[in-house]
């Protein structure tokens, strides 16, 4: 029993813990991830305005080298000058409008890095796909990946990967037709892009000479770049470059990795943060946060429950110290009792045997100290089993009987009691099988209801014992003419404690006979139920009473 | 027939012993269980009321011992100790019945009646045959006579009384005879207490109990007992 209101205690305890817990762990969880969606949003910032700078790098380019292809004129002996004065550009090659080389020539005088331009780029580039960009209405759907411009458009950026990583072209479609390309020297435009990346303090990588202006944004967030690594990654996936104080380990994920805008839209940014970095932006607080009011929610529960254990706890063991007063007296009350009855009844055996007209008068008093004896017996009798059934050691222990005997044995015990108050019994008995029954618990039921006759019914009614047995159930009806028990109360009525009290104030009770009484004929295997009836109460006992003398043939 | 008492509380063990004697029984008393033990050695009576809670040996120690002695003898405990426990404690000690305190003169008698029925049963004695006065059976074993259908319980005495009467037919009794014979030599009741004896019985005997058939008064003699 204390077990399991432990275990109860436990639950109810742990319950509203673990919801708290499970809540506030997802409430910090939103959090966190609502802060990582913050922090990457930062730091993708961060690095478009990165891709920005080196966009803003090749539109630069795009505007000069525009300007170069549609001015230039296109003899060889220019083109070269050309080429010789710009150290940024390595060949400018020229297509007619049908998209054949026309600049460098094959079979013209060639120096060696034209020639060594047609050998490397000529069926790679020019028979493909830069034929098309200059005659967009041949242009089929094609998936390519390394057209970087529309086909429409007058000129562009041409990118594709040749040697050691990416090349780019710019094009640019004259008025004639005609297409002027020109292939930037590769060293120089990493170089450049370089160059235009954020200068930052703490690079590790020595910045090209020629520093771009610091983005505004990653000069802000100075303090993260302490702990933050910034890559730029080419078409291979091998750093160009890095800055940042961070050495992410071998195995370090980027916390947010974009790729570059056209042209070199292969090349990408990664941002790589320490964990520490990251751990101390995160949240971590709420977590505490969590942790410490779910500790001190815990703490509070436990201590409230231990109050509220001891409390009850100490009305248990009261309760338990009270059932056990009121056991003990009831069992010292028994001695004294017994004298009590015993020496009435002889003194009433005395006094009968005197016939004079003092003793009669003696005998009457005497008989009412006989009643209330047994009336006093009666109720210690209950309260005991009910002390038993309190702590659930109430049992029966059949033995053969005949129920007939046992209920004439108590009208008996009751006949002067009722003859008192001119009370008239009729008993109809039919239960004359001797059966296995606890013949006391059985008195006990039938005591239980006698009294409650003996009690409310008034002076000069009648009531009715009838009892009925068929093989193994035994049936008796104890009704009166009494009062009755009005409809509201018929529930209750076997409720311990439960007295219908305020129509009947002046009849005396514990309000533990009937409950009792319930008790006993169900251990028995039957009920005691309140039947309906027209005229006052009407009781039924319902006995399991298998018969004694089969059990004893068998 | 010898019945042992043995109960501490001086007040029941007297209230027992009177009751016991007046329904016939000779009454040895006991205040303590070894006094029980040492009674029983000396008297051997025929059987035992016993106290649970007893000073130096309590009620289920004599009972064991009891038992280990005599396994026929009736054992009827008195206790005060209603719990199941210790009813079936004393029942697997093999007593034939328990009576509880609080208890009436009534419950004592039927349940002491109950049982000298019951090793009157086991231990059938050729003396103790029934015998029939006038319409009347009477079953000494029983502790009951029988006429037609009704059943009257007598009381031991009652049956030492009527077979005192069936075994001197048509003798008149006197009452120093009678109280010899029924209440036994070391009892002297007074002739009050014979007559109404006598005169309960008829109520319960007679057809008329005013105009006594069967035990009839032998004015300044005693009884008779026609046949």
């Amino acid at each position: 029993m204390a077990r399991r209101q432990i275990l109860l205690l436990t639950l109810i305890l742990l319950f509203p813990l673990a919801l708290l817990a499970a809540l506030g762990w997802r409430l910090a969880e939103d959090e966190q991830a609502e802060v990582q969606q913050q922090l990457h949003d930062a730091f993708g910032q961060q690095l478009s305005d990165v891709d920005r700078l080196i966009a803003g790098y090749f539109q630069q380019r795009e505007r000069e080298l525009l300007e170069l292809a549609d001015s230039i004129p296109l003899q060889p002996s220019q083109i070269r000058e050309r080429i010789r004065r710009e150290p940024g550009i390595r060949q400018i090659f020229v297509l007619d409008f049908e998209g054949r080389v026309a600049h460098p020539l094959l079979g013209s005088a060639l120096n060696d890095s034209e020639r060594q331009f047609l050998v490397q780029f000529s069926q790679v580039v020019i028979d493909r796909d830069l034929v098309r960009l200059a005659h967009p209405q041949q242009d089929e759907p094609n998936g390519g990946d390394d057209r970087q411009s529309h086909p429409s458009a007058s000129h562009g950026w041409y990118s594709w990967f040749w040697g050691h990583g990416a090349n780019i072209v710019f094009w640019h479609r004259r008025e004639s037709g005609q297409i002027v390309g020109i292939l930037l020297e590769r060293s120089r435009w990493i170089a450049d892009v370089i160059a235009a990346l954020p200068e930052t303090q703490s690079a590790k990588i020595a910045s090209p000479p020629s520093a771009a202006t610091s983005s505004s944004s990653v000069e802000r967030d100075d303090d993260l770049i302490d702990d933050v690594r910034i890559r730029l990654l080419d078409s291979h996936g091998s750093i160009v470059y890095q800055w940042g104080r961070y050495e992410p380990s071998e195995s370090a994920s980027p916390f947010v990795d974009v790729g570059l805008s056209s042209p070199i839209s292969s090349w990408r940014l990664q941002y790589l943060v320490a964990d520490e970095r990251l751990s101390v932006a995160r949240p971590k607080s709420a977590y505490f946060n969590v942790l410490t009011g779910t500790a001190a929610a815990a703490v509070a529960l436990v201590l409230l429950s231990i109050v509220f254990y001891r409390e009850y706890a100490r009305e248990m063991t009261q309760a338990t110290q009270r059932v056990n007063f009121v056991n003990q007296v009831s069992h010292e009350l028994k001695t004294p009792l017994t004298n009590i009855r015993m020496y009435a009844d002889l003194l009433e055996c005395d006094l009968e045997r005197m016939e004079t007209e003092e003793a009669s008068d003696a005998l009457k008093r005497l008989k009412v100290i006989v009643s209330e004896g047994q009336r006093l017996s009666r109720l210690i009798v209950n309260v005991l089993t009910f002390s038993r059934q309190q702590r659930r050691q109430l049992s029966i222990h059949p033995q053969p009987a005949n129920v007939d005997d046992v209920i004439a044995a108590c009208l008996d015990q009751f006949g002067p009691a009722l003859r008192e108050k001119q009370i008239v019994g009729s008993f109809d008995g039919s239960a004359k099988q001797r059966v296995n029954v606890d013949v006391d618990a059985f008195e006990q039921i039938l005591v239980n209801l006698l009294s409650n006759v003996e009690k409310y019914a008034a002076d000069g009614e009648r009531f009715q014992i009838t009892s009925r047995q068929t093989v193994d159930r035994t049936t008796i009806i104890v009704a009166d003419e009494g009062p009755g028990i009005p409809q509201r109360h018929r529930d209750h009525v076997f409720e311990l404690f439960y007295r219908v009290s305020d129509t009947l104030e002046d009849v005396p009770g514990t309000g533990i006979g009937l409950s009792v009484a319930r008790e006993l004929a169900r251990l028995h295997g039957g009920d005691l139920v309140l039947e309906d009836s027209d005229r006052g109460a009407r009781f039924r006992v319902e006995l399991h009473t298998p018969s004694a003398d089969n059990e004893g043939q068998s | 027939m010898k019945v042992l008492v043995a109960e501490d509380d001086p007040l029941i063990r007297k209230a027992v012993a009177e009751v016991l004697a007046d329904e016939g029984y000779r009454v040895l008393e006991a205040s303590d269980g070894q006094t029980a033990l040492d009674m029983f050695t000396e008297h051997a009576p025929d059987f035992v009321c016993l106290d649970v809670m007893m000073p130096r040996v309590n009620g289920y120690d004599v009972c064991r011992r009891l038992r280990d002695e005599d396994t026929n003898i009736p054992i009827i405990f008195i206790s005060a100790k209603s719990e199941e426990v210790d009813r079936v404690v004393g029942l697997e000690l093999g007593a034939d019945d328990f009576i509880v305190k609080p208890f009436g003169v009534k419950e004592l008698v039927a349940r002491i009646r109950a049982v000298t029925r019951r090793c009157g049963r086991s231990k059938p004695a050729e003396s103790e045959s029934s015998f029939m006065m006038g319409d009347l059976e009477v079953l000494p074993l029983e502790l009951r006579a029988r006429r037609g259908e009704s059943v009257i319980e007598l009381s031991l005495r009652d049956v030492k009384l009527l077979k005192l009467f069936h075994e001197h037919r048509g003798i008149v009794l006197d009452r120093i005879t009678i109280s010899d014979r029924v209440w036994g030599e070391d009892y002297f009741p007074n002739s009050r207490t014979l007559d109404q004896h006598v005169s309960r019985l008829r109520k319960r005997i007679e057809t008329q109990p005013e105009r006594p058939s069967l035990i009839r008064t032998v004015h300044g003699a005693g009884y008779r007992y026609d046949g």
